[in-house]
């Protein structure tokens, strides 16, 4: 491991430290928002489409540009069954739960994003 | 730009068919969560640009984007773009610097910066599609895989050179 270290030069180790500092910084910043989530946001193309608690078992279905995403909602937090895409990503990425947790499909531009207690404050929507 | 030796051109021909396979390859393997690749796509870029220097490690990247992104999934989709947009600014980061000054980062240096510039890109990308703000709460953990990987693919470069027999310098 120190011979590892050993390798770099003062620049790489600066870059590392940089990284690894900013990194933690970000994740402080977000674990002081709140762990849990409460609700669960779900936009198209950075349009609200609906808030939706997560205490309530659903399953929605979101249409996007591609076609219709299934998106189900529970105890567990939110993720996506089925899609559109083609690479599925979104489908894999399985439940989100914590505050601040997201999901995408970047095709059918699709985001499911997890808030907390704490999180009315952050941009609702883009629109463009 | 003088003229390469048909030698260079062929081992150039190499790492970009190389590049293709490696990129394929690790697409097909099954991770945890599925932008968490280690890019050994990268590693010919890296080591074409560590002996012979941007231009040829642009040639050898544009042929890991093109032929890599028809085989795993179709020019023209965002995920084409953002693949494309991320390697590109990544490569442009890793040649910048090394324009500059060649010696203040060693190849893992090098490799690093250029992973989380690939990293940063992407997101920015995925977020121009979005548009959600909060996308970006994946940032850290952009950040550190891009770390990681990168650390590793530039040890792998070294590791390359060494046993190529190729050492240190300055390109043109």
């Amino acid at each position: 491991m120190v011979a590892l270290w050993r390798l770099l030069t003062w620049a790489d180790r600066l870059l590392i430290l940089a990284a690894v500092a900013i990194a933690a910084g970000l994740l402080a910043h977000q674990r002081f928002r709140g762990q849990t989530g409460v609700e669960v946001v779900i936009a198209v193309e950075g349009k609200i489409q609906g808030i939706y608690p997560l205490d309530r078992a659903q399953i929605l279905e979101v249409k996007g540009p591609l076609g219709t995403s299934v998106v189900e909602i529970g105890l567990r937090g939110a993720r996506v069954i089925s899609s559109p895409c083609a690479n599925q990503l979104c489908v894999r990425q399985g439940w989100v739960q914590r505050s601040g947790g997201v999901v995408a499909c970047v095709p059918n531009r699709l985001v499911l994003e997890i808030r907390g207690e704490g999180g009315r404050d952050t941009l609702d929507a883009v629109s463009r | 730009m003088k003229k390469m030796a048909v030698r260079d051109i062929a081992r150039l021909g190499l790492l970009g068919s190389m590049a293709v396979i490696l990129f394929v390859l690790e697409g097909l393997v099954p991770r945890p969560l599925p932008w968490m690749k280690l890019g050994l796509g990268n590693l010919p870029v890296l080591l074409a640009l560590l002996e012979y220097g941007a231009a040829p490690a642009l040639g050898v990247s544009a042929v890991k984007l093109l032929v890599g992104g028809l085989l795993s999934g179709g020019l023209g989709g965002p995920a084409f773009v953002i693949s494309v947009g991320a390697g590109l600014a990544s490569l442009s980061a890793m040649a910048g610097v090394r324009r500059l000054s060649a010696e203040v980062f060693s190849p893992i240096g090098l490799s690093i910066l250029g992973a989380l510039v690939h990293q940063v890109v992407q997101l920015f990308l995925a977020w121009c599609y979005i548009g959600q703000e909060q996308l970006f709460s994946l940032l850290p953990l952009f950040l550190l895989t891009g770390l990681a990987s990168g650390f590793l693919i530039g040890l792998l470069a070294l590791w390359c050179r060494e046993k190529l027999g190729l050492k240190h310098r300055v390109p043109e």
